[in-house]
């Protein structure tokens, strides 16, 4: 995973190009979706929103994928880098998490006729949000900030183990007690005019999602290391 | 004679503070070593650091003659460690105390009462400690040393707390497990009357 | 005396030990047992003395009610002994960590479980739940208790030294499917189906749980000794 410093300029290389292609992407992305594709002959103009509510889905669920790969890492091979990763993904991941749950919200109000159905996947979802707010939780209380990598590095690891069996026991306990549902996102027949434009934008948020990511790895690497002499011959030239 | 313990140039850090600059000395099986400072010195760090409860240290700590830098357990050293916390349970009787402890839970009712003779502590074997005095309480704490055959005690402070018979019991205890071949590692704010060589421990100001 | 003779007395001593000092201090027990009866007690306050209302949702209250109980005493596992030095002496004498953990969860799941399990007894009495399920109550809530003191362990390992509540707020989330499984077994026990499937799930959670779980907890417990 290589060392800070030398982290720490790749990153700062190549922070330009990850924000212009993240910016080109998600515009690209949302104009067409919102603007171009055609309009839901069940739903009308209201399953736009899917543009939005889709892509933080799957990123809510992704980084939690991507801090449990990093947390593992961080375990048994002790890399720093891995452990800072975790840390600065966990708010990202609770920023999408969070949008995916209002969207999802708003989009239920039109649809539902209610502003929270207790169905399958908007619970998992907000379990999702209250094990990313376990891990922020447990970092933040932890002064010595490599301890805190390490500690959050076992939740991580324990969650994946924990949320195909939170995702899977959910389902089965939302086909136990409501037995008629209709679920938007997975409906087969979207044509592609709508479902090309969600494919850019998911790309979208996850360029958006990296060039968050290294942004943030950034500011962690300088303020965990700001004793060393690397970060102060660059910011304070001697 | 063989090193027990040997230490070059251990240097320490405590969330990016150094606390220890530069620390060595050698320790020779059957003998005692005091480090001595003020308060702040980084006294326990450095039993902690040999310890690996403090990871933050670079520096070569060589067990029993190795070449090669390792921990205590590879070093095959057995340890006892005894730090400010004496790890004595006030609602535990002396007794369980002794028992219950990672050196006793092999030793039979007639050892622990031969030891708790030792340190004087006889009658009350079966007092629970929330009963006996700060310096009764610091005598089990010496009691779980007997209890099985170490080769080197990291004790933090033995001596605070303790009467001048207590000192002295102390000093026979370590009289006597010295010449079964264990050594000692003691911290103290001043030199002991033990027969030890001292290495000092200076505060670290502000440069 | 054998190594493994030497692992068991290890095992004993500190289920031994950690029992003493349990019984010694009345509080750890009595505590998640009181705290049990009032939260279950509330329901019926907050929600009308409806014998039907009760009756169906008695299963579901007496296994919250449990879950939050259990983890009231399960921060007080280590940080005793962390404060005042015994963790220090054991991890030095190179007994098995493991061993000590899963002796621990033992205690806990002894002392806090077991009240909880007898107290829920009489709460199905009061939230008429019916007795047929009676059985599958216990069978179940044994279940669910140990893994919830193997996740409160888990939890108290990593918030060592910080308040109870950081602890419960890592642990809750992940006692979710724990939760899905027993009220699973105990709706299916109150409309008398077979509940022996949820039943053989949880017993694989706690297969894979008892060292799965033990094992991060030591890697956790550890941290505080780096």
């Amino acid at each position: 995973m290589g060392s800070p410093p030398h982290f720490y300029k790749w990153a700062t290389r190549s922070l330009p190009w990850l924000a212009g292609l993240a910016v080109i992407v998600f515009c690209v992305g949302l104009t067409w979706g919102i603007g171009f594709s055609p309009t839901d002959y069940k739903q009308g103009d209201v399953y736009r929103i899917i543009y939005i509510h889709v892509p933080s889905a799957i990123l809510a669920e992704s980084i939690y994928i991507f801090m449990a790969i990093s947390g593992f890492i961080s375990m048994v091979w002790r890399a720093k880098i891995a452990g800072m990763l975790i840390n600065s993904a966990a708010p990202i991941g609770a920023g999408f998490t969070l949008v995916a749950l209002l969207t999802g919200s708003i989009w239920g109000k039109p649809t539902w006729g209610t502003w929270w159905v207790w169905d399958a996947r908007l619970t998992s979802t907000l379990i999702l949000f209250f094990l990313y707010a376990a891990i922020i939780g447990l970092h933040s209380s932890i002064e010595n900030k490599t301890k805190g990598d390490r500690a959050v590095a076992i939740l991580a690891v324990l969650g994946v183990v924990i949320v195909p069996i939170i995702k899977k026991s959910v389902d089965w306990w939302q086909t136990l007690h409501q037995p008629s549902t209709f679920t938007l996102t997975s409906s087969p027949s979207m044509p592609p005019e709508m479902y090309l434009p969600l494919l850019v934008c998911v790309l979208g948020f996850y360029f958006l999602f990296i060039f968050m990511l290294t942004n943030s790895l950034r500011g962690e690497i300088i303020s965990r290391e700001r004793d060393k002499s690397w970060v102060k011959k660059q910011f304070f030239k001697y | 004679m063989s090193n027990i313990l040997k230490v070059k140039n251990l240097n320490c850090r405590r969330s990016g503070e150094e606390v220890l600059q530069g620390v060595s000395f050698t320790l020779e099986a059957g003998k005692n070593l005091e480090i001595i400072g003020s308060n702040g010195s980084g006294k326990t760090t450095v039993l902690r650091s040999l310890l690996g409860f403090v990871n933050d240290h670079d520096g070569g700590v060589y067990w029993n003659d190795s070449e090669v830098p390792s921990t205590f357990q590879e070093g095959d050293v057995s340890c006892f460690y005894q730090g400010h916390q004496i790890a004595v349970k006030p609602l535990l009787t002396t007794y369980e105390n002794l028992k219950f402890s990672s050196s006793g839970f092999n030793s039979s009712l007639e050892e622990i009462t031969l030891i708790a003779k030792k340190i004087g502590l006889k009658h009350f074997l079966n007092r629970q400690s929330s009963s006996l005095s700060a310096g009764q309480k610091k005598r089990i704490a010496i009691g779980r040393w007997l209890l099985k055959d170490f080769n080197l005690y990291m004790i933090d402070e033995p001596f605070t707390a303790l009467d001048d018979e207590g000192i002295e019991l102390i000093e026979d205890i370590v009289r006597e497990l010295n010449n079964k071949g264990a050594s000692f590692l003691i911290t103290g704010h001043r030199p002991s009357g033990l027969n030890s060589n001292k290495i000092y421990l200076d505060v670290k100001n502000d440069k | 005396m054998t190594n493994r003779d030497n692992t068991l007395d290890w095992f004993m001593l500190v289920l031994r030990r950690d029992l003493t000092l349990s019984f010694r201090r009345s509080a750890t027990y009595i505590t998640p047992l009181i705290f049990f009866l009032i939260v279950v007690t509330f329901f019926p306050l907050a929600l009308g003395p409806s014998q039907s209302l009760l009756s169906s949702l008695a299963a579901g209250i007496i296994w919250i009610s449990a879950l939050l109980s259990s983890l009231l005493a399960v921060e007080g596992i280590f940080s005793e002994d962390y404060r005042d030095g015994t963790l220090d002496q054991y991890f030095v004498s190179s007994e098995p960590v493991f061993i000590l953990i899963f002796a621990k969860v033992l205690c806990h799941w002894l002392v806090c479980g077991a009240p909880i399990i007898l107290a829920s007894i009489l709460s199905s009495i009061f939230l008429y739940l019916p007795s047929g399920a009676l059985f599958a109550l216990i069978i179940s809530l044994l279940l669910g208790t140990l893994f919830m003191s193997l996740l409160g362990a888990l939890g108290a390992a990593l918030a060592l030294g910080k308040s109870a509540i950081l602890s419960a707020i890592i642990v809750l989330p992940f006692s979710i499917p724990t939760l899905l499984m027993g009220t699973a077994i105990m709706s299916a026990a109150v409309n008398q189906q077979d509940y022996s499937g949820f039943l053989s799930i949880m017993g694989a959670m706690l297969a894979v749980g008892i060292p799965g779980l033990c094992l991060l907890t030591v890697e956790a417990i550890l941290l505080n000794y780096e």
